[in-house]
């Protein structure tokens, strides 16, 4: 095949993949948002999703903080600045931290997990038993798990951010020398709304990122083991890589 | 395809698939009488499961029309309106279990979210469903992975059942089956389509199967229905092509295909 072949297939596939997703998601949008809703699926989505990645989120939040205020600590007595460190981690993890770490650790958890159960209700023709049970997948499957998601990620967010300000207190007291008083004094002082609203709204759209994506291989798989294996790594290369594009989008829109 | 004069329960006209440049189906109809079972054979990729799947709505048609009782279902986009409108039930090969719920929980699916029955009521009848098929009540408190896969089928039979289907499709029902649990699967089936006067299709391989559920059997061959009659009829044809597959001879004109 010439260039322009190979060029010409590789635009018409990726735009074959682009309208895919797009279709998905407006019918999954569609999904969450009009009745029948299952909230007994929803509620244990909200458990699967939110309660049991709070460990997973709680350490890496809290190494994070504890090796920004260590790392900090390091480079701001290059230049007299060591009174920043309390700042600077709280400001990281509220910002950027809390969200990408929690977001990529789902992604991991959860997204995986989504696409690997939805592609083997595809292979073993459980989906198509729920249409001949009256029962639309989008809203039985996805809408559960997106909304879920959407609601949880900001939720472990917030416990990941204080438990990261924490680590960073860890540290800066017990082995940096600094007074308890002032570390929380520093932490609070230049801390803004903003600066934490603007966190759990990447939260939210990362959750919403991860589920979509996690259904959508899921849904999308191949036939077999290896359809089902390439579902799951699909789902989290693909929301990892969103997770960190968005990240960048929504950092620009809220804060330049 | 239907002794009766009357409006047949399900008439198939005409019914043609293809998936890309690779044509399925090609012109399939029949029609069979409220009560009547009829079963497809074929091999592998003649085109059986699409057929029972385009009957079902699981798959749009690319052309023809689907009747129930004399009315027509196919839309103006060739797929079917819902499943409950039109009473259909299916029962899948692999037995299509949600493996997140119980047996019972399976089992009362249908009557929770076709019949629109509270809590209590689908799991009244589920448990009547079960009983009926002779399942414990014991076992519904089990999970799909628990269970054999001649049991899964009764319970998919069941879970069928509780949609009080008039139309009931089957797809290779006792495949993967050892001898006697294909007989009892299929003893069930009789039971069931005879005890509600359900309409059937069933799409099966094995022969022993086919001659004991179907009143009537016709063949699929390359996506086209090229004989059909009844059981007693099926070893004396003269149709050389279905005598090779009925009787399992390797040599004939029967071309093999490696197509799913």
């Amino acid at each position: 095949m010439n260039l322009f072949g190979i060029i010409g297939r590789s635009t018409i596939n990726f735009l074959e993949v682009v309208g895919r997703i797009s279709i998905f998601t407006y019918k999954a949008v569609l999904s969450c948002a009009l009745p029948p809703y299952y909230f007994k699926i929803f509620l244990k989505q909200i458990v699967e999703i939110g309660y049991y990645s709070l460990p997973v989120v709680g350490l890496t939040t809290l190494f994070s903080g504890m090796v920004l205020a260590l790392q900090s600590h390091t480079g701001f007595t290059r230049f007299s600045a060591e009174g920043a460190v309390a700042t600077v981690v709280a400001l990281s993890l509220t910002r950027e931290l809390g969200p990408v770490l929690a977001g990529l650790m789902v992604s991991g958890r959860i997204g995986a997990s989504i696409a690997a159960e939805i592609s083997t209700m595809r292979v073993t023709e459980q989906i198509d038993a729920l249409k001949t049970l009256a029962t639309d997948p989008f809203k039985y499957l996805i809408a559960p798990r997106i909304v879920a998601s959407i609601l949880c990620l900001p939720a472990l967010v917030l416990v990941g951010d204080l438990i990261g300000i924490y680590g960073g207190y860890l540290v800066g007291v017990h082995k940096l020398g600094f007074n308890s008083t002032t570390y929380l004094d520093q932490t609070t002082i230049y801390l803004q709304p903003i600066d934490i609203i603007s966190g759990l709204v990447k939260a939210a759209v990362f959750g919403f990122l991860i589920a979509l994506m996690g259904c959508y291989h899921g849904y999308h798989s191949g036939r077999g083991a290896q359809g089902v294996g390439s579902a799951t790594t699909n789902a989290v290369v693909s929301s990892s890589i969103l997770i960190l594009i968005t990240n960048y989008i929504l950092t620009e829109l809220f804060f330049v | 395809m239907s002794d009766s004069r009357e409006t047949p329960r399900l008439r198939v006209t005409d019914l043609t698939k293809s998936f890309g440049n690779k044509m399925i189906l090609h012109n399939v109809s029949f029609q069979l009488a409220k009560g009547s079972s009829l079963v497809i054979i074929g091999g592998s990729g003649s085109g059986k499961s699409v057929l029972i799947k385009c009957i079902s709505g699981l798959y749009a048609l690319d052309q023809g029309q689907i009747e129930v009782d004399g009315k027509v279902l196919t839309s103006r986009r060739n797929r079917i309106d819902a499943m409950p409108q039109r009473n259909f039930g299916f029962m899948f090969q692999n037995a299509a279990l949600f493996d997140s719920l119980n047996i019972l929980e399976n089992v009362a699916f249908g009557a929770k979210h076709v019949l629109k029955m509270n809590h209590k009521a689908a799991r009244d009848l589920a448990l009547e469903k079960l009983s009926l098929l002779g399942i414990s009540r014991r076992m519904g408190n089990l999970y799909p992975s628990d269970i054999s896969t001649g049991l899964r089928k009764v319970i998919a039979l069941a879970r069928t059942l509780t949609i009080n289907p008039q139309i009931i499709l089957f797809d290779e029902p006792t495949t993967g089956l050892d001898p006697l649990m294909s007989k009892k699967i299929d003893e069930l089936i009789l039971q069931c389509i005879r005890r509600e006067s359900l309409t059937a299709v069933t799409i099966t391989h094995d022969m022993s199967s086919a001659m004991r559920l179907g009143d009537k059997i016709a063949m699929l061959y390359k996506g086209t229905l090229i004989w059909s009659g009844k059981p007693d009829k099926l070893f004396k044809t003269d149709n050389a092509l279905v005598k090779q597959f009925a009787n399992g001879y390797l040599d004939g004109p029967f071309a093999f295909t490696n197509s799913p």
